[in-house]
């Protein structure tokens, strides 16, 4: 087909065909790819996925044991119809409200706020709020959400996961009855809160999507030891994502960037996750886990969603992430050679 | 009209394409044929006429339907033997041989049935010193070679004549695509069919000596006539492609069909009739075992997804490791080796702690008497038995110098000594211009190309390695690596080879790409090494986990203890490793 035609229907979706330009021939796979599938014990699963059909858990398996990097890359791009939007990096700034809900009155706090927010206004970041007590939260939080508002306009303000909103320790949510959990939740809303940045809690997603919450569903992998795990953590996703369709973001990462292996680690099972969770809307490779050349290979690795950028030193510090300036540049530039004069056709 | 530049060759029997150099919009030149051809790969000439085995190695290239061809058998690649040809065991190469050692390959592998060493030599080696069992391989542009009287002579032409009945085509006239505009390739085609009738005025030999006869001037000047042809017609070029056929199937040749110049309606350059084989071919014929040209190399580098690049780099590195290694050299600096009681307890510490390979890079301005460094290299290699690489070629040149001794002699003295390798510093871009805007002035490529092959052929090894620099061309890094594969046909002696530069988020893409596909076209290189290893960067490991067999891990020898450092290394190492604990996939062995 050439350059004449960009796009193409394959197993009843759009696919960009350029992406398939040395895989297919008349929607086959070409001689090449089934016998490197062939070699790599994995022809089956390459059908599999071309064709949409999803993988068993078996598959998942060997997929997580066995497959190699060049393995899933070509998987990933045998996937048909993974032409989900591509989300760069937004800008976000933490407020501290952990340690100024203490050291301040009222008045200072949105001072303090507003300070911080107009210092990078222009570039409209998030507002990422460490910590709600909701004792304050008629008051102080829902006052300073308000004013935020007024004067910056309609700002996203996130907080960082149902625990931690909800004063508990990580996952800690999980011991409270649900409806007390979405009158809070509510009341978090209401006060102005847009959305959590992440959570663990799969099984409150449903309440997060009732109340309008925006939420991305976060799986650290240094705290899972063993492949058998990351099938699991999968299946468990996948089934969450059947069953409520409530699975629109999630984010393969690690509590704190690691070494270079475990970055790697991050990567494939990002792949995988992009094979195997069929509907999912967007994978985010976030700098918490990735260095900038890990962010820069992430898309290859089937991550269509890059998280967010630290406008400040302090956020920077405070979320372990790469600067938005920076994190922009390496994702937008190209990388080629100098093309010479004299031209090898 | 843009003005073109010309090489022809400078060999008698081409000089009758002299006649190149009065048309006016042509800047010519003549140089040996593998100068031609390297002018030509690096884009410093247009057109030019360059050995057939070139014009397959590079791939891209269309031809003009001219060249120089043996139509009946008489050549000139002739070889000077005293024992019959199965009692050879070394055959001297001239110094310019390309497609004469290349059909001598061919014979060798496919018709004949022994093996001797080929060594290339300098063009001042004669018939009267060679050995019994030793043969000498010329291009022989005068009836008789006073040296080589009374030798026997084998002329490999009519050796290739005997056994195919076809002609044999040395040279060709190529250009790349697009080089001609139609006019020009008009005017130069009227120009070439002048030369080629016009030789029998132009071919009489000048070279002949004053004490070869007139008669026998006259016949070779018959002999021309009848038995060379310039214009390359249906026939020679049969020949020419049944070469080019043959040498793909013994894997001394990238597969190459030859390639005519041809002009469309619509395209006012010329093009190539044959449509360029699809990108999953070229991976499919490399699984074969097929050597790459440049050209293709340069299709896939461009259009071949990092996806399958990484599938094709996995499967070639499974079948020479089973799973890759990692390798320690202690470092040490000259002073560290000029005192005798630190260098002698740091070498012992090595060899307690296990590590039996030392790296030692000598500052130029204390490069003086070699006799000093032989002294050392031998206590070295009596006492402690370590493995030594020392040197850059731009150090062994100058060391030379300063001892006022060849390059050569240098050399052998070194590694008579024990010296087992030498680095790759200054051969990361093998392009002579490109080297001088490094800043290495001291040398050409083909300087550190004949420094390393002396370095080979006295039974040492070393390694090779491609900068990565996105200010060079996909075809610049294709052909660096081109001349590297052809010295390790040669005389094999690199013993790894690696990327080196500066690695930055934006670049990481190209890196692996170069990476990975300079793996896949250094194909007679079996080891690709990650040098310095650190698992903190996700570049390193990612060549790791899918093209490298190799990683190095320098200590510097002020380390107070290596033994601790080695456990640093292996964890190091072992970083990398945790993937496999989980993941039960690969895991790196030992090697020192």
């Amino acid at each position: 087909m050439g350059n004449i035609a960009k796009f193409g229907i394959i197993a009843g979706k759009k696919v960009d065909l350029n992406k398939f330009e040395t895989s297919l021939i008349e929607g086959k796979l070409n001689p090449f790819i089934e016998r490197c599938l062939k070699e790599y014990h994995a022809l089956d699963i390459g059908h599999k996925v071309l064709s949409g059909e999803r993988l068993t858990t078996d598959e998942m398996k060997f997929l997580v044991e066995k497959a190699s990097t060049g393995l899933l890359l070509k998987l990933i791009e045998l996937c048909p119809g993974r032409l989900r939007e591509l989300r760069l990096p937004q800008p976000i700034l933490v407020l501290p409200l952990s340690s100024w809900l203490w050291e301040c009155s009222e008045l200072e706090l949105i001072e303090r706020s507003f300070k911080r927010i107009a210092e990078c206004a222009s570039s409209r970041p998030a507002v990422l709020v460490d910590q709600i007590p909701f004792e304050r939260l008629k008051t102080s939080i829902t006052r300073l959400f308000s004013e935020i508002r007024q004067r910056f306009g309609p700002v996203k303000i996130l907080g960082s996961s149902v625990g931690e909103i909800m004063g508990t320790r990580a996952g800690g949510s999980g011991s409270l009855p649900d409806d007390l959990v979405v009158s809070r939740l509510i009341q978090l809303k209401e006060a102005g809160l847009s959305g959590v940045l992440g959570t663990a809690a799969t099984e409150r997603l449903h309440l997060l999507k009732e109340v309008g919450l925006t939420y991305a569903v976060r799986t650290n992998l240094d705290l899972i030891s063993s492949d058998q795990e990351i099938v699991d953590v999968l299946k468990h996703l996948r089934e969450v994502m059947d069953r409520d369709r409530t699975l629109d973001l999630w984010i393969p990462s690690l509590l704190e960037r690691g070494s270079a292996a475990a970055e790697l680690r991050v990567l494939r099972v990002a792949a995988i996750g992009a094979i195997v969770l069929d509907k999912i809307r967007f994978i985010r490779a976030t700098s918490v886990a990735l260095s900038l050349e890990g962010m820069r290979m992430a898309k290859r690795f089937g991550a269509n969603d890059f998280g967010y950028g630290a406008v400040d030193d302090f956020t920077a510090d405070a979320l372990g992430i790469d600067r938005i300036e920076r994190l922009r540049e390496v994702l937008s530039k190209k990388s080629g050679s100098r093309s010479r004069c004299s031209r090898v056709q | 009209m843009k003005r073109i530049k010309v090489s022809n060759t400078n060999y008698i029997i081409t000089m009758p394409y002299r006649h190149l150099a009065g048309l006016d919009f042509v800047e010519y030149q003549e140089n040996s044929a593998t100068a031609s051809a390297r002018k030509l790969h690096e884009g410093e000439v247009d057109l030019a006429l360059i050995p057939v085995a070139e014009l397959a190695a590079h791939g891209g290239y269309v031809g003009l339907n001219y060249g120089l061809a043996s139509r009946t058998g008489h050549g000139t690649i002739k070889l000077y033997h005293r024992v019959p040809l199965e009692g050879i065991s070394r055959i001297y190469l001239y110094q310019g041989s390309s497609s004469s050692a290349l059909l001598l390959r061919l014979l060798l592998k496919r018709f004949w049935s022994f093996s001797p060493m080929l060594v290339r030599t300098p063009d001042y080696v004669t018939g009267d010193m060679l050995a019994r069992n030793e043969a000498l391989l010329v291009l022989d542009e005068s009836p008789v070679i006073p040296t080589c009287e009374g030798m026997r002579c084998t002329d490999l032409v009519r050796e290739w004549y005997r056994v195919t009945g076809l002609p044999f085509v040395a040279l060709v006239w190529a250009m790349r695509p697009g080089a001609l505009t139609v006019k020009q390739h008009q005017i130069l085609n009227r120009a070439l069919q002048q030369s080629a009738t016009a030789r029998l005025s132009l071919a009489r030999p000048v070279t002949v000596g004053d004490d070869v006869k007139l008669k026998e001037s006259e016949k070779y000047v018959n002999t021309v006539r009848q038995a060379f042809a310039y214009y390359l017609n249906s026939r020679i070029i049969e020949g020419l492609q049944n070469f080019l056929d043959m040498s793909a199937d013994c894997n001394l040749l990238p597969a190459c069909r030859y390639r005519p110049a041809v002009y469309s309606l619509f395209k006012k350059e010329a093009g190539s009739s044959v449509a360029a084989m699809p990108v999953w071919q070229i991976l499919q014929n490399v699984l074969d075992g097929k050597r790459l040209d440049i050209s293709s190399a340069v299709r896939l580098a461009r259009k071949a997804s990092i996806a399958d690049l990484s599938m094709v780099a996995e499967q070639l590195r499974s079948k020479v490791v089973i799973k890759p290694s990692f390798a320690v050299q202690v470092l040490h600096q000259e002073e560290h080796l000029r005192d005798k009681n630190i260098l002698e307890s740091r070498l012992q510490r090595m060899v307690e702690s296990g590590i039996k390979s030392l790296r030692f890079d000598p500052q130029n301005s204390r490069l003086n008497k070699i006799e000093h460094y032989e002294t050392l290299f031998h206590k070295i290699k009596e006492r402690y038995g370590l493995f030594i690489e020392a040197f850059s070629v731009g150090q062994l040149i100058l060391l030379a110098r300063r001892n006022r001794i060849s390059t050569q002699e240098a050399i052998a003295r070194l590694v008579t000594a024990g010296l087992d390798a030498v680095s790759a510093e200054g051969g990361e871009l093998l392009i002579t211009t490109r080297m001088r805007e490094a800043g290495h002035t001291s040398f050409s490529a083909e300087e550190w190309l004949r420094v390393v092959r002396w370095v080979h052929r006295y039974g040492a090894g070393s390694c090779c390695c491609l900068r990565i620099s996105q200010n060079d061309s996909w075809e610049e890094r294709f052909v660096h690596l081109h001349k590297l594969r052809l010295l390790q046909d040669e005389l094999p002696g690199f013993r790894y080879f690696f990327t080196c530069g500066e690695s930055y988020p934006e670049n990481i893409e190209l890196h692996l790409r170069i990476t990975l596909t300079a793996r896949i076209f250094l194909d007679n290189v079996p080891l690709l090494q990650v040098s310095d290893f650190d698992s903190q960067k996700i570049n390193d490991v990612l060549q790791a986990d899918t093209c490298a067999s190799r990683l190095a891990v320098k200590i510097n020898s002020k380390e107070s203890n290596y033994r601790r450092a080695l456990t640093a290394v292996r964890k190091n190492i072992w970083l990398y490793d945790i993937q496999d604990e989980k993941s039960r996939r690969s895991s790196v062995s030992e090697l020192h």
